[in-house]
C-alpha cells in the first residue's frame, strides 16, 4: 500500500478520539462521573474498532496502535493534571465587619452595591483636543477662501488652522498675524505662509489673548497690504 | 485663675476630640454580602465560604474562605443572577478571572460597573464541561 494511508493514520486516531471526548464528555454527559465513564468506554471502544482495523490492514497496525497509546497516555495525564490534583492557594484575607453592625450609612451615601463611579475618569478632564475658535477667510484686496480655527491641543498649548479648502492668492512674503482688528495695526506674527493653497497650521506664542488679538491678517510684506483676515468668534 | 480654667477646658476639650473622631470618621472593611458555597449541581460536592467586602480605600472584594470544590481545568469565577441554575448560564455574568486554587483563601476584585443587587450569586464554573462546579447565594450581611 502507499505511504498516504499509513501517515493519515494517526491524525484520524487522535480526531476520533479528541471528538468523541469532547461529544460524550461535553455535550452528552450530565455531570462529572458521567462524563469520565462515557469518555472511558469511548477510549475502550475504539480501541477494540482499531483492533478490528488493524487485522484487516497489519501494515497499519503499529501506527494505530503507537498512536492510542499515546493519546491514552496524554489524556491520562491531562487528567490527572487537571482534574486529580488539587491546587491549594491561601491568600491573605481582609478582615471586615459586617454592614449591619455598622450605623445606618446617611442617605446621602451611594449603595456600595450599585455599579460604583470611578473617581479616576470623573477627576480627569476629557483629554481631547477643543476646537475654541473659528472664522471664515475673508478676502481683503484679493481672493481667499476657507476656514482658521484655534485648536486648543490636549497637551497644552494652542495652535492656529487653515483648512476647509484654504487658498489666498500667492503674494511674495506673506506673514500671518493675530491682529486686534482687520488693519492689522496691532499684531503678533505667527510666522511666515507656509503656502497659499491647502492645510496648515501655526503655534500659537502662549500668553497671546485671544479675546483681543482675535483677527487673523494676511499681510504681504512688500506691499504693506492685507490680502486676507479672518474674524475669530467663539466656537 | 481665668486662663488657667480656659486652659483646662480647652484641653478637656483637644482630648475629647482626639478620641472621638477617629471613631467617628475611621475608615473599616465593611463585609456587604455574605453566603455559603455548596453544590451548585447535585454531582459536586462544595464547602466553603464567599464574602463580598468593601476596603476602607473603596474597593470591592469577593473573598472566599475554606473553599474546597473538585479540581478540574479551567474554572472560572462567576457573579451571575439568582436565577441562574445548573449549566444554563447563557451570556449573562460578570467574569472575575481564573479560579487560583480548588483549595484554600483567596481573592478577587470585582470591577466598578458590577451592580451586586443583581449579580449576587458566585457560581464556579468549568468551561470545557459547561458545568457548575460550586455555587454561593449571598445575602447581606
Amino acid at each position: 500500500m502507499s505511504a498516504v494511508p499509513k501517515l493519515l493514520a494517526p491524525p484520524l486516531v487522535i480526531v476520533t478520539l479528541l471528538a468523541g471526548t469532547w461529544f460524550w464528555g461535553a455535550v452528552v454527559a450530565p455531570g462529572y462521573f458521567s462524563a469520565i465513564v462515557l469518555v472511558v468506554a469511548w477510549f475502550v471502544l475504539c480501541s477494540v474498532l482499531f483492533g478490528r482495523v488493524a487485522k484487516s490492514r497489519p501494515d497499519l497496525r503499529w501506527w494505530l496502535r503507537g498512536t492510542f497509546l499515546a493519546c491514552s497516555a496524554v489524556s491520562l495525564g491531562a487528567f490527572y493534571w487537571t482534574s486529580v490534583r488539587d491546587t491549594v492557594v491561601d491568600e491573605a484575607l481582609p478582615v471586615a465587619v459586617p454592614a449591619s453592625q455598622l450605623a445606618e450609612p446617611a442617605s446621602g451615601e451611594p449603595d456600595p452595591l450599585a455599579p460604583q463611579p470611578d473617581p479616576v475618569a470623573e477627576r480627569k478632564p476629557a483629554r481631547t483636543n477643543v476646537i475654541e475658535r473659528t472664522g471664515s477667510v475673508k478676502p481683503a484686496s484679493h481672493s481667499a477662501s476657507g476656514t482658521a480655527r484655534v485648536v486648543k491641543l490636549a497637551a497644552g498649548g494652542h495652535r492656529l488652522t487653515l483648512s476647509d479648502g484654504f487658498q489666498i492668492d500667492p503674494g511674495p512674503k506673506v506673514l500671518v498675524y493675530l491682529a486686534t482688528d482687520a488693519r492689522g495695526g496691532t499684531f503678533k506674527s505667527l510666522g511666515e505662509l507656509k503656502g497659499s493653497r491647502g492645510n496648515q497650521q501655526y503655534e500659537i506664542p502662549s500668553g497671546v489673548d485671544l479675546t483681543t488679538y482675535d483677527t487673523v491678517v494676511f499681510w504681504c510684506v512688500p506691499f504693506t497690504t492685507s490680502l486676507a483676515t479672518a474674524r475669530l468668534t467663539a466656537a | 485663675m481665668t486662663t488657667l480654667r480656659r486652659l483646662l477646658t480647652l484641653t478637656c476639650l483637644a482630648a475629647v476630640v482626639l478620641v472621638i473622631a477617629p471613631a467617628e470618621g475611621m475608615a473599616v472593611n465593611v463585609e456587604l454580602l455574605k453566603g455559603t458555597v455548596r453544590d451548585g449541581d447535585g454531582s459536586h460536592p462544595a464547602a466553603g465560604r464567599a464574602a463580598v467586602i468593601r476596603t476602607d480605600s473603596g474597593k470591592r472584594l469577593l473573598t472566599v474562605r475554606n473553599l474546597s470544590i473538585r479540581p478540574a481545568g479551567a474554572v472560572r469565577v462567576y457573579l451571575v443572577p439568582r436565577k441562574v441554575r445548573g449549566s444554563r448560564i447563557g451570556k449573562d455574568f460578570k467574569d472575575l478571572g481564573k479560579l487560583k486554587g480548588n483549595r484554600g483563601n483567596q481573592k478577587y476584585t470585582i470591577p466598578r460597573s458590577v451592580d451586586l443587587r443583581r449579580y449576587n450569586t458566585v457560581i464556579f464554573w468549568c468551561v470545557p464541561f459547561t458545568q457548575t462546579l460550586g455555587r454561593a447565594d449571598l445575602k447581606r450581611s
